[in-house]
């Protein structure tokens, strides 16, 4: 006989185990990927089980008298009545290591990008954990620049804090969160970000993806994704999934961006889910769990203490509405359990203000406290005149020849704020930029600038500051206004505010 | 089952018997037969198990599940050597096909 073969053998039963008594049960009914199974009777939430022979696993997810309902991760059109599936004792996981940075993963935290395979080396990550309790956290206090000036000045981001981006579809929401991770690249030490993609057309995935890579943001930031044609089982996993993820780097006191995109389509893939395991439908014909099952994903979003190494989860979960309805049940529910809303509006989409921010219906309770020194200082003003011209603007309507020159001061800038928060999609401002356009504001330089100018000086001083050594924002927009040949008219006075 | 509850039982559909709820009285029997088919352990073996074999292997399947009531054994010749143990949702398999399986 070949040694080799003689050896492999020996090796094979010298390794032999003696086997332990398994737990098992006999699937009863298959249907749109949940099983029901007969046995199973010391299985636990969450526990992974393996079809014998299959080898596909399922997760379970109900625990009844006489049955238990598991939903399967994978091809469960194999799986026939009668079965088999055995317990693993181990909790459903996800196994992650550095290597999957850079990476398109599914909702098991498998390669799907036709990569190379993940070294063996990972860690096991639970998809169901419970949140860091008070006492291992600390308050939010670090901003978390996404690059939309409408955000960062008014609605500012914590590291750790969940903004819920919400509006009617088609309207931008996306791209704020993707605008959100492009802008990571100029953090040092850069946020990992993960972009969870549920129940979204796979093309429309690869899309973005691709934005990502030619933006260079595909080198921090890792790609969940459990599209339209993947199962719901898959689809209701992802976002637990990527938080498993999430928490890998938070444990190496990382700070961590998750973009849940979206949670609307995630509440559809678990109200099916409950359907098909008989549980009672309730309002929308959603079971009753279904605030438990997002609060329980957001509330893991945090900001863990020194001792606990310090690093951060950031959520900005996506809810899609309709017809700009927030008091729907979901959306109702997601705004109640994050710490701000970013509310995006049809008729200013329409009319060609992008990103539509409604900044009245917009806020973040983490508030200045999200903001540096400079920002929080400049911001404060502008937003105060913002709400001002809103007021005034219904008087502008019926012509400004009546109103007086202050209440008409008031009116112009206020045009010319909202026209400076106009951005162009995939192309987020660095901070210090921002500052020095929110200083031109305050200090008048844009009131002697046209309507009609204020996109032409907007492109031509963010160019300006990709090049600028100048790091005082003041200095360099005294700077800049000393060639600035679009406004002439810029009076010295002014210049010398 | 214990001894005492098999008597209660036995006791209980004398009784529906004798006070003419026959239909009530099947469905207890068939319950307590359900009940009783579920407390029995099932051992399948590939080959030749001696009566001493079969004895020993009684005792041990007793001592593993506690609950259970009696021992069958089912020759399964697709183990192709050793045993495989079934009692309710519990298997304890070390057989030739599981080891052939798992080193594949």
């Amino acid at each position: 006989m070949d040694k080799d073969l003689l050896k492999n053998i020996t090796d094979t039963v010298s390794n032999w185990k003696t086997p332990e008594i398994s737990n098992i049960g006999t699937v009863l009914s298959v249907e749109d990927g949940v099983v029901i199974l007969d046995g199973c009777s010391d299985v636990q939430m969450a526990e992974r089980l393996v079809c014998t022979g299959k080898g596909v696993s399922a997760m379970v997810l109900n625990l009844a008298e006489d049955t238990v309902g598991a939903v399967v991760l994978g091809d469960f059109s194999v799986i026939v009545e009668g079965d088999v599936f055995e317990r693993t004792n181990e909790v459903m996981a996800v196994h992650v290591s550095d290597d999957v940075i850079g990476r398109t993963v599914d909702a098991v935290g498998e390669p799907i990008d036709g990569g190379v395979a993940f070294s063996k080396e990972t860690k096991a990550m639970p998809v169901e954990k419970i949140a860091p309790g008070v006492m291992s956290r600390q308050s939010v206090s670090e901003p978390l620049q996404t690059g939309i000036l409408a955000i960062d000045a008014m609605i500012p981001i914590g590291r750790g804090q969940r903004e819920l981006i919400i509006g009617d579809r088609s309207i931008g929401k996306t791209a704020i969160a993707v605008d959100a991770i492009i802008n990571q690249k100029h953090t040092d030490p850069k946020v990992i970000c993960i972009y969870v993609a549920i129940g979204q057309k796979q093309s429309r995935v690869a899309q973005i993806t691709e934005i990502l890579r030619e933006n260079d943001a595909m080198d921090y930031t890792i790609v969940v994704n459990a599209g339209a044609s993947d199962s719901v089982a898959m689809q209701y996993l992802a976002p637990y999934s990527a938080t498993a993820i999430g928490e890998y780097f938070l444990g190496q006191g990382k700070d961590v961006l998750i973009v849940y995109d979206d949670l609307t389509k995630h509440a559809w893939a678990y109200r099916q889910i409950s359907l098909v395991l008989r549980r009672p439908p309730g309002r929308e014909a959603y079971p009753g769990d279904i605030f438990y099952l997002h609060s329980r994903l957001l509330e893991r979003s945090c900001r863990l203490n020194e001792e606990n190494g310090g690093g951060s989860i950031t959520s900005l979960p996506i809810v899609e509405t309709q017809f700009g309805d927030v008091s729907a049940y979901i959306p109702t529910n997601i705004i109640s359990i994050t710490d701000g809303q970013i509310y995006l509006e049809n008729d200013m989409f329409n009319s060609g203000f992008r990103p539509a921010i409604d900044a009245g219906n917009s806020v973040s309770r983490v508030g200045g406290a999200a903001q540096t020194k400079p920002m929080k200082k400049v911001s404060g003003q502008m937003r105060l005149e913002l709400a001002q011209f809103k007021e005034l603007e219904a008087f502008a309507q019926f012509g400004s020849s009546d109103l007086d020159e202050r209440t008409r001061a008031r009116i112009e800038r206020g045009r010319r704020i909202r026209e400076i928060l106009k951005q162009k999609q995939y192309g987020p401002l660095p901070i210090h930029t921002q500052i020095a356009l929110i200083m031109a504001i305050n200090v008048g330089y844009l009131d002697e600038i046209s309507m009609e100018g204020i996109a032409d000086f907007k492109d031509k001083f963010v160019l300006y500051m990709q090049t600028s050594k100048n790091e005082d924002p003041k200095d360099s927009l005294d700077d800049f206004f000393t060639t600035y040949t679009g406004t002439p008219e810029v009076s010295l006075e002014k210049k010398g505010e | 089952m214990p001894s005492d509850a098999k008597n209660t039982s036995e006791h209980i559909v004398e009784q529906l018997l004798s006070e003419g709820n026959r239909e009530i009285a099947e469905l207890v029997l068939e319950k307590l037969t359900h009940e009783l088919g579920t407390r029995i352990a099932t051992v399948y073996f590939a080959g030749e198990l001696s009566e001493d074999a079969k004895k020993k292997m009684e005792e041990s399947t007793k001592k593993s599940f506690p609950r259970a009531h009696s021992v069958d054994f089912v020759e399964d010749k697709d183990l192709i050597g050793g045993i495989k143990v079934v009692f309710e949702d519990y298997v304890y398999e070390d057989s030739t096909r599981k080891r052939l399986a798992e080193a594949m």
